[in-house]
């Protein structure tokens, strides 16, 4: 679970400010807003990479403020995946573990059993530069999730893929998340993923969080509008055949 | 059009041969020059000018190993920093690091006998010693090596470490498992031209430390002694040696 209280973030002229944002122990929250709103701000301030101006962000009740990244056990998965280019695939997903000293016997199962689980079996001897965009992402994700993170943060995770296959890969992170039930925060400027994947939704607009909101009463506020006028334009096209 | 656009193409290929001709010529004539018992006498033989070239030969070549260490130390970190932080006053100091560049050798020499010298403020025993010649390298190289580096750590994105950190490892552990082995083409580049460049460095060396003689200072009195019969069998094998050393190591680490 994480809470943030009163958060503020000055970055040279840019300002961030999270009145407040919880997300409950394997709930999946969706943080929607346009592009350059800072939802990469917000998600480097959790990490640690960025230290706020002021307030507090509580990782399972611990007061991570002023803890550096290593010891926070947020996890980020960046918007190009971040895999290390020097490294196999197996090595990638095994170095959160050799950080804890696990040995290789049971880094050995415990990636079998992860990447059965991602479908990501027959990359593991791999190095990264000949991997798709999608395998790309199920093997950043292994990585990150193998070390059963407190909160995994995903930047912008569909963005860089190809249209055709960033349904699918929607599909399956839902899919994921059912299985594994990892608390996550996923910052998209995407209405489509958003209603999609959200357990709950925040909207972000010029560095301020604005609110969090049940799917369906996201829906219903103004800053869906848009989107859905555009999707009703699309569907009642389709349907009657007129506009 | 085209025709044309090819016509320029042609006469620039025919500006790079004059350059590769300016480049190559004078290595192919000295090793024409050169007889194959020139090299077994350097080697083998016991006259007192072999024996002194192959002295300065070994003592250049562990000073500029040295001089090549001491800059791969100095230049890893201040790379990093320079590459991954903005701050006030960074391009001057951009600028500093260049400065041995534009310092004619021998006043390189000059001043730092004035700083490091027996008279000078802070005394580094760099009259005729070893240590001389080894700091005398490392000024004139400084640039080359930071600056390859610093390209190095540019190209490396930021999120490969973020992510390593935010998986448990410290600043260090980051640094050290993932963005140190992927600029290791940049520290070999860097390592490679700071070592040939602290090979050929003799201005300032012939300032601060004669002795012990490098093989430059060999082959500059061989050649005013002796004219060019010894100074070309010493420049081949010198040639020979940094030609080997730089064609082995872009082929280990050629993937």
């Amino acid at each position: 679970m994480i809470k943030i209280e009163n958060l503020h973030v000055v970055l040279g002229g840019f300002k961030l400010e999270i009145p407040r944002l919880e997300v409950r122990s394997g709930e999946y929250m969706v943080i929607m807003g346009p592009s350059g709103v800072g939802k990469t701000v917000l998600l480097h301030t959790i990490a640690g990479f960025i230290r706020p101006a002021k307030g507090r962000i509580l990782i399972d009740g611990r007061d991570v403020t002023r803890e550096p990244p290593e010891k926070r056990g947020a996890v980020l998965v960046p918007q190009n995946y971040a895999l290390w280019p020097h490294l196999s695939v197996y090595n990638n997903i095994a170095y959160g573990l050799r950080l804890r000293g696990i040995s290789e016997k049971e880094i050995k199962s415990r990636i079998e059993k992860i990447s059965e689980i991602l479908g990501i079996k027959h990359l593991l001897h791999r190095k990264p530069a000949t991997l798709s965009g999608g395998e790309k992402q199920r093997v950043a994700l292994a990585r990150a999730l193998i070390v059963n993170p407190r909160i995994l943060l995903l930047d912008e995770p569909l963005s860089s893929l190809d249209p055709g296959i960033r349904w699918k890969s929607m599909e399956f992170l839902k899919k994921l998340h059912e299985t594994l039930s990892f608390t996550t925060i996923h910052v998209t400027h995407d209405i489509i993923e958003t209603m999609y994947l959200g357990e709950k939704i925040g909207y972000m607009r010029e560095g301020v969080l604005i609110g969090v909101y049940e799917p369906g009463e996201f829906l219903n506020t103004e800053y869906a509008k848009p989107y859905i006028e555009i999707i009703s334009k699309i569907l009642g096209k389709k349907a009657y055949g007129h506009v | 059009m085209l025709a044309s656009i090819e016509k320029t193409l042609l006469v620039f290929a025919g500006v790079l041969t004059i350059a590769l001709f300016i480049i190559v010529a004078p290595i192919l004539s000295l090793y024409l020059i050169v007889p194959p018992q020139g090299y077994t006498e350097f080697f083998g033989s016991n006259a007192q000018i072999f024996v002194v070239a192959r002295k300065a030969l070994m003592t250049s070549i562990t000073a500029a190993t040295a001089a090549t260490l001491s800059l791969l130390a100095l230049g890893i970190p201040s790379a990093y920093v320079l590459a991954r932080t903005e701050f006030p006053g960074k391009k001057v100091i951009e600028a500093i690091i260049d400065i041995p560049l534009l310092i004619p050798h021998i006043v390189v020499g000059i001043i730092l006998l004035l700083t490091f010298g027996p008279r000078g403020p802070i005394n580094l025993h760099i009259m005729d010693t070893f240590n001389g010649i080894v700091l005398a390298m490392t000024y004139v190289s400084l640039p080359i090596m930071f600056d390859t580096l610093k390209i190095g750590f540019k190209t490396i994105d930021e999120e490969l470490e973020l992510v390593a950190r935010s998986l448990g490892a410290s600043k260090i552990k980051a640094f050290t498992t993932i963005t140190l082995p992927l600029i290791k083409r940049n520290i070999l580049a860097g390592s490679l031209l700071t070592w040939a460049r602290a090979m050929s460095e003799v201005g300032s060396i012939l300032i601060i430390a004669y002795y012990p003689k490098t093989i430059n200072i060999v082959i500059l009195e061989a050649f005013q002694t002796y004219g060019l019969k010894y100074a070309a069998i010493l420049s081949a094998v010198l040639i020979t040696i940094s030609l080997t050393v730089f064609i082995a190591l872009r082929m280990v680490y050629r993937e």
